[in-house]
């Protein structure tokens, strides 16, 4: 009605005055939407342009190295290149990973499909491809124009130089298990690898190293225009272990891949000189993503590659713990150096025939002269004398059914027997036949390497075993606990059984002769223990120089046959080495 | 025609507007496009400053002469940017458009001058017709003067330029007598065919359009510059980041930062102050203008000034509103803001104009 009216006689003034307040009106709604926009909503925005500008990289504390006695490095950090990508900046994943497939040769799906698992935040990087190679690396660094969103990271890669050789002894690292909450009460993120067994395990606190991240401000093209701020990742503390690289290589180069262990230890203050344990894997497989995807095989391996057979290893030992017997019956008194047994391959016990290992027996025998041929008559005879109380006594003081204390993760107890055991175990009373068996190192009886170094060990120092350990410094500083255990044993019993041991490798007929090293008076024990399989546990422990010993040895093969034969070779060579590189 | 000019006519308010619109441009396009390793003489915001500094000069020249001599050359200046426009097709395209003619290092955009050809044009047929009185058939004149050159820009591409000149030929049309309730329809009309346009246009043109009912839809393709720039203009808050300290700006967020987006950049450093005061100068700007179209007895000074005031009041209207993601995105420089020596050149000229018009209208 107003048009109709009004309209056609409007003069030009107020024709244009309407245009006007109309144009006006169009400037106050937008005055409106800026107040809206810029004060009103301004806390929204501002969050925007932040997001916008500001990312967060990763970046991973480099974990402490591992070094051998000499500084040759066990464990080493080696600097690797990840291929990652920031969701963010990719706007079309799909074409970026097409680009990427064939630089990385792996194909396209692989890595869409590794970008579709990853739960990265907004602002973090996802790996696309790990531990890719230099030349890789900077072909893609070169093209990263072509490529939205993508970057290379660098980051430390763990690495074992020794490989195999140290593999149970310094051990591996894999990404951390176990939920957010135990995650943030140690400090570690999602993307953290924490040491998974041997040293890496055992001393994960010192070697650890504390992620950081770098605050950036990127430019719309996702590139770096300047830090705004850095948490530095810290390096993790560098460990010096007790070991000799050489020797651990030498000794895992005669294992040869057979199933065993080799332990071998400084008797001047604990320190272990090597930690052999056979078959090995390899290390540096655990310690990347990628390398993680082909250790299946180690896993499922039928002789269990991943066991370290020195301190989880439970055997029979056999005859080395007819020590552990001569020590029993010398404190009950049963015996004396000169006592004399007569052994005409067997003896009976509760009615059975117990057979000396040589059928055609022994004849009369000294304790000495027991070691040596390893009597197994002489030790029936003298256990029963001793009772089992007296030999679960003496094998409690070694430090047998119990951890030695080695700084390594996992170590087992193994397994002395008494009869309290046996009737809770077994529901039977024990018999003589227990206490015979025993005697000998058989029967329910179980050792491991470790306990049957400590053992000989205990010989070889009158008594004043020192404590067994592997880390020496931590970042420089000793940390190693020198103490000494005293075991409470007249000198006369060492003296008893040190005669024996030496008897063993010096005599000419001695079971453990062929462990003689030139240059250097061996003594030791052989053993040859039953398995339940076809083939026997091949032992051998020992020390030497056999007038003042320094250095104690266990050499264990499982199912590895007689313990005078190959245990012994073993060990003679081994001793050799430790001659050439003055150690004896 | 040899009166004497009465400088008191001279508005001065008409013409520190503009200036001041121009110096919030000019610090902007600074900040926009500055490279560390670039000395000041070889700025974007100095070429500009050249622009303009010729500009303002032509002003003053042009303020003696009389804005009526402009009738006879309507007709010549409209064939002449047709050709321009045919011309500019043939030109090798730029950032995928064939806007620009290049001569030397000069580079010249026809459709701004089309639009002010096709104003003049206009405001010569509606000051010598009467609407009462024009034969009907004559009455598509109008609509085919806009048509032709509208059709032209549309063909670069440039959706916006060529859209100006619908409110221009409306405004016009309106003052000149034409019924309200046609206008209305035709307005109406238009909308409902709008579609039809959808149809004929580019892909990238389409696209901005759908971004602009949900710009979330495509945040990395078209719908990221819309994005980009209110967390620009919304960031800036009420005294805005300051000068070059813009984020969204200096770590390149912002595209066409220079140009159509320009406003993203004012808002952010400059905050709501800047941007208010920015608003305020055009509101100026158009309130003085439509005030010299009311106030002219003579029909051709009349409907000049109410078709330049229009042009520049409209392009402000959507670029800011485009800016502000209220508009679709169709590529409208901010007048005296966004850099660009045609546009400059052009829109100060139209501001030569209006100031002719008062200085020269007929008082009786």
């Amino acid at each position: 009605m107003a048009f109709r009216s009004t309209g056609p006689r409007l003069t030009a003034a107020e024709k244009t005055r309407r245009i006007s307040l109309v144009m006006l009106a169009g400037f106050g709604l937008l005055f409106l939407n800026l107040l809206r926009m810029q004060v009103f909503e301004w806390g929204a925005y501002r969050r925007l342009s932040e997001k916008n500008r500001i990312r967060v990289i990763y970046l991973e504390g480099a974990r402490g190295r591992i070094y051998d006695r000499a500084g040759k490095p066990l464990a080493d950090n080696r600097l690797s290149f990840n291929c990652s990508v920031m969701p963010r900046e990719s706007n079309d994943i799909d074409e970026t990973c097409g680009r990427l497939a064939p630089l990385l040769g792996e194909t396209k799906e692989t890595l869409l499909q590794r970008f579709g698992k990853s739960k990265s935040g907004n602002f973090n990087t996802v790996i696309l491809a790990e531990d890719i190679g230099r030349t890789q690396a900077m072909a893609i660094e070169e093209r990263l124009d072509e490529l939205p969103g993508v970057l290379i990271e660098t980051r430390p890669q763990r690495e074992y130089p020794l490989g195999p050789a140290a593999a149970h002894l310094v051990g591996y690292i894999g990404p951390l298990q176990g939920d957010e909450e135990s995650r943030e009460l140690y400090d570690y993120s999602r993307r953290d690898w924490v040491g998974a067994n041997g040293v890496e395990k055992m001393s994960e606190g010192f070697l650890r190293g504390r992620s950081g991240g770098l605050q950036i401000e990127v430019n719309s093209a996702g590139r770096i225009v300047k830090a705004l701020g850095i948490k530095e990742p810290e390096t993790g503390k560098d460990i010096q272990l007790t070991v000799d690289a050489a020797l651990q290589s030498h000794v895992q180069s005669l294992l040869h891949g057979e199933k065993g262990a080799v332990i071998v230890m400084d008797l001047k203050d604990g320190s272990i000189l090597s930690f052999n344990s056979s078959p090995s894997f390899d290390p540096n497989r655990f310690a990347s993503s990628k390398g993680r995807k082909s250790v299946a095989g180690y896993l499922t391996g039928a002789d269990a590659p991943m066991v370290d057979r020195g301190t989880r290893g439970q055997y029979p030992p056999g005859s080395i713990y007819k020590i552990v017997t001569a020590l029993a019956a010398l404190k009950r008194q049963k015996i004396t150096p000169e006592t004399q047994y007569n052994c005409p391959g067997f003896m009976v016990i509760g009615g059975n025939k117990f057979h000396c290992w040589k059928l055609s027996g022994h004849g009369e025998e000294d304790l000495t002269k027991a070691f040596a041929d390893s009597c197994d008559v002489y030790f029936y005879s003298a256990g029963l004398a001793a009772g089992v109380d007296a030999i679960v006594d003496r094998a409690k003081m070694l430090g047998l059914g119990r951890p030695t204390g080695l700084d390594l993760p996992g170590e087992r107890s193994g397994l002395v027997p008494d009869p309290e055991w046996k009737r809770r175990a077994k529901r039977l009373p024990w018999f003589d036949g227990d206490t015979a068996n025993l005697s000998i190192g058989q029967g329910f009886l179980q050792l491991t390497p470790i306990q049957a170094l400590m053992m000989i060990s205990a010989v070889a120092t009158n008594g004043e075993v020192p404590r067994p350990h592997l880390v020496e410094k931590v970042n420089g500083v000793k940390v190693s606990d020198n103490s000494v255990r005293h075991l409470d044993v007249p000198a006369e019993h060492w003296k008893a059984v040190q005669a024996g041991l030496d008897a063993v490798v010096n005599s000419p007929r001695g079971t453990g002769r062929l462990a003689k090293a030139e240059g250097v008076r061996i003594a030791g024990k052989t053993g040859t223990a039953q398995s339940g399989q076809s083939r026997t546990h091949a032992w051998f422990v020992g020390y030497a120089p056999a007038e003042r010993p320094k250095v104690a040895m266990v050499v264990f093969l499982e199912n590895g046959g007689t313990g005078g034969v190959v245990g012994a070779k073993m060990a003679s060579n081994v001793f050799e080495w430790l001659r050439l590189n003055g150690y004896l | 025609m040899n009166k004497k000019i009465n400088f008191r006519q001279f508005d001065k308010i008409l013409f520190l507007a503009p200036i001041g619109i121009f110096l919030i441009g000019i610090v902007t396009i600074y900040s926009a496009s500055f490279k560390s390793h670039q000395s000041i003489d070889e700025t974007l915001a100095m070429k500009q400053m050249i622009w303009m500094a010729a500009a303002v000069l032509g002003v003053f020249m042009t303020l003696k002469s009389d804005y009526f001599r402009l009738a006879d050359l309507a007709w010549p200046l409209y064939f002449f940017s047709l050709a321009l426009l045919v011309l500019v097709l043939f030109m090798p395209s730029r950032l995928g458009a064939h806007r620009w003619i290049g001569a030397a290092s000069v580079n010249l955009q026809p459709s701004e001058l089309a639009k002010l050809s096709v104003i003049l044009v206009l405001a010569r047929f509606f000051s010598s017709q009467r609407y009462e009185y024009l034969p009907r058939e004559k009455l598509l004149i109008p609509f085919a003067v806009v048509a032709v050159p509208f059709l032209l820009i549309l063909k670069e591409p440039d959706l916006g330029t060529g859209l100006l000149l619908i409110p221009v030929l409306f405004g016009m049309l309106y003052l000149w007598g034409f019924p309200t309730k046609k206008l209305l329809i035709l307005i109406g009309a238009g909308c409902l065919l709008s579609p039809l346009l959808f149809l004929v246009l580019k892909d990238y043109q389409r696209s901005r359009l759908l971004v602009f009912i949900n710009p979330n839809a495509d945040p990395l393709g078209a719908g990221y510059t819309i994005i980009q720039s209110k967390i620009a203009i919304g960031s800036g808050g009420l005294f805005g980041k300051g000068f070059m300290g813009g984020t969204q700006n200096t770590l390149n967020f912002l595209p066409e930062r220079h140009t159509d987006f320009i406003f993203g950049v004012v808002g952010e450093e400059g905050g709501l102050l800047a941007s208010t005061a920015l608003i305020f100068l055009f509101a100026v700007v158009a309130k003085k203008g439509y005030a010299i179209a009311g106030q002219t007895p003579d029909r051709f000074g009349s409907q000049l000034a109410c078709g330049i005031t229009t042009l520049i009041t409209i392009q402000a209207v959507i670029n800011l509103g485009m800016t502000m993601g209220l508009l679709p995105v169709v590529g409208v420089p901010l007048p005296l803001v966004s850099y660009g020596g045609t546009s400059v050149v052009v829109t100060m000229f139209s501001i030569a104009i209006l100031l002719n018009i008062k200085l020269h209208r007929p008082l009786f």
